[in-house]
C-alpha cells in the first residue's frame, strides 16, 4: 500500500506539468496511493505517522533533500519503505541512490529494488548523508578509548555515513551499508610552503562505530544533512540497516 | 564489508588506545597505543609516542615505544624505531635507525652462548701463561 506526501514547493507553477506527468506515469504503473499536501497545519511528522497506522508499507515522497530528512527520524527502525521522487533543486540523495530526476522515477519505484541503508544518530536525531561540524574546536572521543583533534584552525570535521567516492590516490568511501561511519578530517590550508602544503591536504578517516562530540568552551551546533541543528555534546552512533529505502540500479554503493 | 583504511593525517593529533578497523595509516601525531589486526604504515612526518601492534608494518617516520609485528616489519632510510622490537621478519634500510632490543618471533629460542672458560682467553694470538 502506497501513500505520497508532496512537499509544499510542489505546488508552484513552474512544477506543474511535471507533477501531472509523475501522476499520470503512477496511475499507468498502478502505484497510486493516498496523496498528503505539506501545509502549515499538516507536518511531515503528523503525515507519516498517520500512514504507518493504517498500514502503509511504501511511503513516497515527492521533493527534494528536506523532505527527505523531514521523514527519516520516522521511519528509522521501522518496515515502512521510502520511495523518493526527486523534485526540485537539491536532489543530493536521490543522486546518491541512483533515482532519476521527475517522471523517470516512477519507473524506479516500480521496479522496487530495496536496501536496507545504515543511519546515523546524533542524540536522538537521525542522518542519512553527514554531520557537520562547523569549528574544528571539538574533541572526538571513540568509545574504543581514543580521542581525535584536529590542530588546523580551518580544518573541516565531518561524520559521514553515505558521501560520493572522492577521488585520489586514496579515496574515501562512505558507504551507506558497512555498518561504519567515518569521522573525516579535511585540512583546510592547502598552501604550499616549502613542501609543507602537500602534506597538510592528506585527509584523515576514521571508520567508528559509536563516538561523542564536545566543544571545551561553547555548546556548538552540529548539522545533521545540511538541514537539522545538534548542539554539542553530541553522542554519535551508526544504526545498522535502519532505513528500507526504494533504489535506482545508478546508486553509489 | 569491504576493504576498511583509517588515515591519521599530518593535522590530527590521536590520544589513547587506537584499535584499528583494517588497514592504518599515520602520517600524523599518535600517543598511547595502536593496534591492528592488518598493516601498519607509519609515513615520514608521523610522530608514534606509543606502543604499536601490527601484523605488517612499514615504518619511514619515527616511533617511541615498543613495536610489535606478526609478520614483516620494513624499516626505511628515514625509520627511527627507540624502543625494543619484537618481529618474525626483519628488513632494515640503510639509515634507519633503531634503539632498542630486538627479537624474533619465529618460536624459536635461540640458544645460549657457551659459558667462558676460566683461564683461558681465546682472542686470536693470545696465550696465558700460567
Amino acid at each position: 500500500m502506497y501513500a505520497y506526501l508532496y512537499d509544499a514547493f510542489v505546488r508552484e507553477r513552474r512544477y506543474e506539468a511535471l507533477v501531472n506527468r509523475i501522476e499520470s506515469r503512477i496511475a499507468e504503473l498502478g502505484l497510486q496511493g493516498k496523496v498528503e499536501r505539506l501545509t502549515v497545519l499538516k507536518n511531515a511528522r503528523e503525515i507519516v505517522s498517520d500512514a504507518k497506522r493504517k498500514g502503509v508499507d511504501t511511503f513516497v515522497v515527492v521533493g527534494d533533500d528536506s523532505l527527505v530528512v523531514k521523514v527519516l527520524d520516522i521511519l528509522a527502525k521501522t518496515n515502512v519503505t521510502l520511495g523518493l521522487i526527486p523534485v526540485g533543486p537539491k536532489q543530493t540523495i536521490a543522486e546518491l541512490l541512483g533515482i532519476p530526476y521527475g517522471e523517470a522515477a516512477c519507473d524506479t519505484l516500480s521496479k522496487r529494488i530495496v536496501k536496507a541503508v545504515d543511519l546515523g544518530r546524533a542524540n536522538a536525531q537521525h542522518f542519512l548523508l553527514s554531520l557537520r561540524v562547523p569549528r574544528p574546536t571539538v574533541v572526538l572521543k571513540s568509545d574504543q578509548g581514543f580521542s581525535i583533534s584536529a590542530s588546523g584552525p580551518d580544518d573541516e570535521i565531518a561524520i559521514t555515513n553515505f558521501a560520493p567516492p572522492t577521488g585520489g590516490t586514496r579515496p574515501i568511501s562512505s558507504i551507506p551499508d558497512d555498518g561504519l561511519l567515518e569521522a573525516v578530517v579535511t585540512p583546510g590550508s592547502r598552501r604550499r610552503f616549502f613542501g609543507l602544503g602537500r602534506a597538510r591536504s592528506v585527509v584523515s578517516v576514521f571508520p567508528l562505530r559509536r563516538l561523542t562530540i564536545t566543544c571545551k568552551d561553547e555548546c556548538l551546533p552540529l548539522v545533521a544533512d545540511g538541514e537539522v541543528i545538534v548542539k554539542t555534546p553530541v553522542s554519535v552512533e551508526v544504526v545498522p540497516r535502519a532505513l528500507r529505502v526504494i533504489v535506482g540500479r545508478n546508486r553509489l554503493f | 564489508m569491504g576493504h576498511v583504511e583509517t588515515v591519521i593525517g599530518p593535522s590530527v593529533k590521536v590520544e589513547g588506545n587506537f584499535v584499528g578497523e583494517g588497514d592504518v595509516v599515520v602520517e600524523g601525531i599518535v600517543a598511547g597505543s595502536v593496534r591492528t589486526a592488518k598493516n601498519l604504515q607509519v609515513g615520514q612526518a608521523a610522530k608514534i609516542q606509543a606502543d604499536v601492534e601490527a601484523e605488517n608494518i612499514s615504518v619511514a617516520g619515527e616511533i617511541r615505544g615498543n613495536v610489535t609485528c606478526h609478520g614483516k616489519l620494513d624499516l626505511s632510510a628515514t625509520a627511527k624505531i627507540i624502543g625494543n622490537v619484537r618481529t618474525s621478519v626483519l628488513l632494515v634500510a640503510d639509515g634507519a635507525v633503531l634503539h632498542g632490543k630486538c627479537s624474533m618471533l619465529n618460536g624459536k629460542e635461540p640458544d645460549a652462548p657457551p659459558a667462558p672458560v676460566e683461564g683461558v682467553d681465546d682472542r686470536p694470538g693470545m696465550r696465558i701463561r700460567r
